[in-house]
């Protein structure tokens, strides 16, 4: 394992009245798939210029009008409208996503990577080719799993429902190899616990001469005779938003590494994704999901221990269904109870009573994202009816594991449902509520710029040379897992094909 | 996941919700409402509004003993919108009127001068509302005070040690 001291930034400050820069990369987007390209592309010895929208350091503190208001996209504002209105999160700074993520490591399922490699015809997806790369990301990262210490009990229902039940699962493997339990990973480790792209990946790549420019917000991409020539955007005050002057950066090879919303705004907003591809945009998937939570008579205080730390599935009955650890700060836990409670400080007696898992699904619903003419990304969604039926059911087996594991009543944060003794009276309460009555949430966007069709297996787009995308834009479909390790193995292969083409 | 996060407001629900109160005419001289110094984002009508939700949904007492109408919960909000996107800030800020005004048909005033105990009743009329993008605009107003509220330092010492390493508290 690799635990780096952050890398410097240059910021707002060092901007002035503007400032250019020139390169042989730009990457725009410090996240996991713009860091693991960086990484590669400095490695390789060329000159790259990261540019970054969020702040030059992590400004952590545990409430979450702070994260909203440093490290996400637009301010946390972003929702998926169409047949549900769903909050999406995506991740804001040097880590991007990986700053205030649950740290959730997957490897890309063998399944998804075949399936890539049929479409893409490319082999470099195959499970025998990312295997060394995964391999590389969980050493460098200290990927392992949650420990007994850390785990909290609710963790440790969770575990001991999913043993009962006999689902395979436990707990999680995540990229914390520091980690004392605090469950305040979505606000931003404030102990350098969680092994952020920041900590490993930014700090290998600047140790190669990579530079690192944040407080800068992408607006356009320079294109000169059918090429990408660069990018341009304003630099931002961290804290007042206040404008400063433009930054501009020339390189003829430009990586868009802003997230599946980001980059595709980006591109529409620009006015060239008809030209990058025939549907920049299209085809977004989410991993949308719904809590169950559950009463027991015990304290739990479920936003202690590892973040959404246990997990449990069962691809033959639930196929692409992934429950995991729920986890919410106070404020949010008690809010979800005052439809049944009736006020805030009774909410707020019980909430140390509560466990809970999130029922996550491999979408087959799409949306798509353009872009505001005020520079907002403008998001839609359709749910497919079979993806409905799959988080009712994997409610309803979640039901199952925590009434298992010491849950004496179970709830899901669903209107016009309430307090149920079994996990069949869940299903029965479940069984008329439309996709409209869910509090569904969703953090992973991913395909809206897709290999195999928007960009070639390399990462390039097929109507403009010098364009490259990684980040989760391109994955070409669902992943069905938590998507960092597959965002930073994809940036890897990318970096790698762009600095082999010279 | 953080459940915050799934109840953030959303820009064009809170247009929706404002809309389905059927008060469009109005909407577009909320847009513009102008700010009270030394506020930076939030009208005084804005002010007495999060004021009041934060004062009906924490009685004085219980755990934490605090009031919500000693929680700054206008503070709160004042530098959460300064940090967001403009327009999102004023979709929020006319979610925040379109809230404030919905009660007018039924209960014969706006939400910030009625009594603590209709106010109650209205919060909860909005957690069981149709259509859903109500129901959802209103929960995130409510997260958001309920932030402002465990976030004071006259609360935050009950929710820090919550946390295994303390921080915060």
């Amino acid at each position: 394992m690799k635990f780096y001291a952050p890398p410097p930034a240059f910021g707002f400050e060092d901007v002035g009245e503007g400032r250019d820069y020139t390169a042989d990369v730009v990457v725009v987007g410090a996240g996991p798939g713009g860091s693991a390209a960086a990484r590669q592309l400095a490695a390789a010895g060329m000159k790259v210029v990261v540019l970054e929208e969020g702040p030059t350091t992590s400004r952590f503190r545990p409430n979450f009008g702070q994260t909203m208001r440093y490290h996400m996209q637009e301010g946390g504002g972003m929702v998926a409208q169409g047949s549900a209105i769903v909050p999406i999160a995506a991740g804001r700074g040097i880590g991007g996503g990986s700053l205030i993520n649950s740290a959730i490591c997957f490897r890309t399922p063998d399944y998804i990577l075949d399936k890539w490699v049929s479409l893409l015809g490319d082999e470099r997806y195959s499970p025998a080719a990312l295997a060394p790369i995964f391999d590389e990301l969980e050493e460098l990262l200290g990927i392992g799993p949650v420990t007994e210490e850390t785990a909290g009990k609710n963790n440790e229902l969770i575990v001991r429902g999913t043993k009962i039940k006999g689902y395979p699962g436990g707990l999680i493997r995540r990229n914390t190899p520091f980690c004392q339990g605090c469950g305040l990973c979505n606000y931003g480790c404030p102990i350098n616990g969680k092994a952020s792209v920041n900590f490993n990946l930014l700090p290998e790549a600047v140790n190669d001469g990579a530079v690192i420019q944040a407080d800068v917000k992408v607006d356009r991409v320079l294109v000169e005779g059918g090429r990408a020539v660069g990018v341009s955007g304003v630099a931002h005050h961290p804290d007042t938003r206040e404008p400063g002057g433009r930054v501009t950066v020339r390189a003829p090879r430009v990586v868009l590494s802003c997230g599946a919303i980001g980059t595709p705004r980006l591109l529409h907003l620009t006015g060239i994704a008809d030209v990058v591809g025939p549907g920049v945009g299209d085809g977004l998937h989410l991993h949308p999901g719904n809590a169950v939570m559950g009463v027991c008579e015990e304290d739990i205080y479920l936003w202690k221990g590892a973040t959404q730390g246990a997990f449990f599935e069962d691809p033959e009955r639930l196929p692409g269904v992934l429950p995991h650890a729920f986890t919410a700060p106070p404020e949010a836990t008690a809010v979800t109870l005052l439809p049944m409670m009736g006020d805030m400080k009774s909410a707020f007696e019980l909430m140390p009573k509560l466990c809970g898992m999130v029922v996550m699904i491999s979408d087959k619903g799409e949306g798509s994202v353009g872009a505001f003419s005020d520079g907002r990304a403008r998001i839609t969604y359709s749910f497919d009816k079979n993806d409905v039926e799959r988080i009712k059911a994997g409610m309803v087996a979640t039901a199952e594991v925590l009434l298992a594991g010491g849950a004496k009543q179970v709830f899901g944060i669903v209107h016009g449902t309430g307090f149920c003794d079994t996990a069949e009276e869940l299903e029965a309460q479940l069984s008329d509520r439309s996709i409209r009555d869910f509090t569904l949430y969703a953090s992973h966007p991913m395909s809206t710029v897709r290999m195999g069709r928007d960009l070639d297996a390399g990462g390039q787009s097929v109507g403009l040379p010098g364009l490259y995308v990684a980040d989760a834009s391109v994955f070409p479909t669902a992943l069905g897992v938590n998507p960092q390790v597959t965002t930073m193995t994809m940036g890897t292969v990318i970096g790698r094909s762009i600095a082999e083409a010279g | 996941m953080a459940i915050t996060r799934r109840h953030l407001l959303a820009a064009t629900a809170a247009a929706a919700a404002a809309g389905s109160l059927g008060v469009g005419g109005l909407m577009m001289r909320w847009w513009d409402q102008p700010v009270d110094a030394p506020w930076r984002c939030l009208s005084k009508e804005e002010i007495d509004f999060l004021e009041a939700m934060a004062d009906a949904m924490f009685p004085a007492g219980g755990t934490p003993p605090m009031a919500g109408a000693d929680a700054n919960a206008a503070r709160f909000f004042d530098e959460v919108l300064s940090a967001m996107e403009p327009v999102q800030a004023k979709l929020l800020r006319l979610l925040f009127n379109a809230l404030d005004a919905s009660t007018v048909p039924s209960e014969g005033g706006i939400f910030s001068y009625l009594p603590v105990d209709e106010r109650r009743a209205v919060i909860q009329e909005w957690l069981h509302a149709e259509p859903a993008e109500y129901r959802m605009a209103a929960q995130s107003v409510l997260v958001l005070v309920g932030t402002a509220y465990t976030v004071h330092p006259d609360t935050a010492h009950y929710f820090g040690p919550m946390y295994g390493c303390r921080y915060g508290a």
